[in-house]
């Protein structure tokens, strides 16, 4: 195959965007995808953050890293690089995002003291879900518009995880302009009344009702947490609508890993659709550990037909039975991986006719040994680079 | 002596992608053939068990996969909207307060509600009434198909959570109700899936530290899935170098037989230095369970699975 007609691969992918979002369901190697991309940028000179919310530590393991990445780690890179290209990774930690969030955007030092002090914050920032799709927001708006990187790709939880958090800025917006915190802040015996006043009865119902499922202590928990942490709305709503707009910039791009199984493929078409409705630009797909096809193509059902001996050849010391036996288990095992291939294209040919042709599809063969080191990610650098697995 | 089906209640967790809804559906598939009323229960609104046994969605409300094998798939947003129109009692309330949708998304983000409401789900599936049956109960089994991880974690430590935040009140008493169940070594109980491979197996090992440090589910073991067989022993291992010193001088089919040959070799040295690792770091027992090609039936796929677990059962 000539350069010209090499299909689009990540260095289309990657060219003139700064922010990838690489979403996709638990197992398919999504935080290798993310690592790879990521060293791809760095090796063609640009300097590259893999920022992943994952709560386990997954990706020090792609990286052969085994500290804590709570801040932007450089990590060395042997062999040649483009003057410039940096690899960094970092994972994110929900609780000290939003307590930088707090800091950067609370009016006094006293409002700063009041509300990191605050029993209910600290639960909500620390174990509560929902907070860490948001400070992975804010975090990846923080790397990506701080300029010391020029490309960040972020590493998100499993889709449906992933489709949350690409709600919570809008959840966050909504929630904020709807008016429920503005309501919920007041301090409660007003909040009571006020309810009765712009709510009707319903508010005033709905006031009580909080108060007798949780308890008053933890509506007047909230109310304190929520009137202290009032005064960083205005950050956070201006926060939050920039989140929007990056994902929506044309520098950014969402990335969707797959493997190339019916089930993982279904996910992926719902993802494709998710994002195509909320007019979110996907820039590829990437098809993980797909089967390689045997070099020698279609078999015949024994080894013998193949030409293999039956018994072990002149001057090969083996025994007889055990030659057969043995290469009888490998022959099967041998057209099960071709049969397995087979299916794999099969299951990629189904998406591409459902998905169209204007994404890259990216297909990522199955290497012998787990993905742990830079080296082993450089080995999936070539089909990033668009040479594609024979279809 | 691990005894699943004593459990009322079986989560079943591990990293995304393990196999967890095929270790889930073969449990249940085996439990209902032994005659208790099965329900599979799915997290995050999945329908993994549809597919798996080949009909339409199941939904909230529920279906039948087989007889006496049931699924449901738990929403977070339905679940919570359940509990809520119960608590309220009048649904033109619910409507009236929550239709506008501006609290509940501030509740559920604030409070954490939607991973204590779907576990407090499978608490109501655990307690479903059915006068019909002899046992008076709607489900003999529940086997819950957990999320990833990290979402398991949090979920599992939800009620706990929820308690300290609340103190008092009826959340807190809801929340009580379920962190018992949780911790009720009689009731439920947590089984692992992993892979034989590096990162799921590390994984599972600090899945495994962390719930024994924070939240005293009991711990039964580890499924480990997708294991193949050794491939050779004895004359063969020693036919098959003797096979690939030969190979090396062909080509065609020989080589790929010989590079077969040798992943086979490679990959089932791998597993078994991955599975001592698992046991040595976890500390529980371990089954292994064999990759299996997909059949046509689900029957194809989750039989020879029951079968290994079956002294588990």
């Amino acid at each position: 195959m000539s350069a010209g007609d090499r299909p689009p691969g990540a260095r289309e992918l990657l060219a003139g965007k700064s922010v990838l979002v690489c979403c996709g369901t638990g197992g398919v190697g999504k935080t290798t995808v993310s690592a790879a991309l990521a060293l791809l940028a760095a090796r063609s000179g640009r300097r590259a953050l893999v920022l992943t919310v994952d709560p386990a530590r997954r990706l020090a393991d792609s990286l052969g890293v085994r500290s804590e990445l709570h801040e932007a780690t450089r990590i060395p890179i042997p062999g040649e690089v483009a003057p410039g290209g940096e690899l960094w990774a970092m994972m994110l930690d929900p609780k000290r995002t939003f307590d930088g969030l707090v800091e950067r955007f609370a009016p006094s030092a006293e409002a700063r003291r009041r509300i990191l002090a605050n029993h209910y914050y600290q639960r909500a920032s620390e174990s509560l879900s929902g907070s860490q799709e948001y400070m992975a927001m804010e975090k990846l708006l923080e790397v990506a518009t701080d300029g010391r990187f020029d490309l960040v790709v972020l590493d998100t939880p499993p889709t449906r995880n992933a489709l949350d958090f690409l709600d919570a800025p809008r959840r966050l917006l909504a929630a904020l302009e709807e008016g429920a915190l503005k309501w919920l802040m007041m301090p409660r015996f007003s909040a009571a009344r006020a309810g009765l006043r712009v709510f009707g009865q319903g508010g005033a119902k709905l006031f009580s009702f909080f108060e007798g499922l949780t308890g008053s202590e933890v509506v007047a928990g909230i109310s304190e947490f929520v009137s202290s942490f009032s005064t960083l709305l205005e950050g956070f709503r201006g926060r939050a609508a920039d989140v929007q707009s990056l994902l929506r910039s044309p520098s950014s791009a969402f990335v969707m890993v797959a493997s190339p199984t019916r089930l993982s493929l279904s996910e992926a078409v719902y993802f494709h659709d998710r994002l195509r409705e909320g007019g979110l630009p996907l820039g590829a797909f990437v098809i993980n550990r797909v089967r390689p096809r045997p070099a020698s193509g279609a078999l015949p059902e024994t080894p013998w037909a193949a030409g293999l001996p039956r018994r072990p050849p002149e001057g090969v010391d083996a025994d007889p039975d055990a030659w057969g036996a043995m290469l009888s288990q490998t022959w099967e095992h041998l057209r099960e991986e071709i049969r397995g291939a087979e299916i794999d294209r099969q299951n990629v040919r189904l998406l591409r006719r459902r998905c169209g042709d204007d994404v890259p599809y990216l297909l990522l063969p199955e290497l012998d040994d787990d993905v742990h080191d830079v080296e082993a990610l450089d080995r999936l650098a070539p089909w990033l680079g668009g040479s594609r697995i024979e279809e | 002596m691990i005894s699943l089906l004593s459990h009322r209640v079986v989560f079943v967790g591990g990293k995304g992608g393990v196999g967890r809804s095929t270790i889930s559906a073969a449990l249940g598939l085996a439990a209902s053939r032994r005659g208790l009323r099965t329900v599979i229960a799915e997290m995050n609104g999945s329908e993994t068990m549809a597919d798996i046994f080949g009909r339409g969605p199941v939904g909230y409300a529920g279906g039948e996969l087989r007889p006496g094998l049931h699924a449901v798939s738990i929403t977070p947003s339905a679940a919570v909207e359940e509990y809520l129109v119960r608590q309220l009692k009048f649904r033109v309330l619910y409507n009236l307060v929550f239709g506008n949708r501006f609290i509940e998304p501030f509740m559920n983000a604030v409070l954490g509600l939607s991973d204590l409401i779907s576990v407090g789900k499978v608490m109501d599936l655990e307690w479903m009434v059915d006068a019909t049956r002899p046992s008076g109960l709607a489900w003999d089994l529940v086997v819950v198909d957990a999320p990833a991880t990290g979402h398991s974690l949090s979920m599992l430590r939800t009620p706990r959570t929820m308690m300290d935040i609340t103190r008092v009140g009826p959340l807190y008493q809801n929340a009580r109700l379920i962190r018992d169940l949780l911790e009720d070594h009689r009731r439920t109980c947590f089984l692992g899936v992993s892979l034989a491979e590096e990162m799921p197996v590390q994984e599972m090992s600090e899945m495994v530290a962390r719930l024994r440090a924070e939240v005293p589910i009991e711990l039964t073991g580890i499924v480990v899935n997708g294991v193949r067989p050794r491939p050779f022993d004895g004359d063969e291992l020693a036919a098959f170098r003797a096979f690939e010193r030969w190979a090396a001088r062909h080509h065609g089919p020989a080589e790929d037989a010989a590079r077969t040959a040798r992943r086979m070799v490679h990959r089932r040295a791998r597993h078994e230095a991955q599975i001592r690792q698992l046991a040595a770091t976890a500390d529980l027992p371990l089954v292994e369970v064999p990759l299996l090609p997909h059949g046509r039936r689900a029957e194809d796929l989750l039989d020879p699975i029951a079968l290994r677990l079956e002294p588990w059962l």
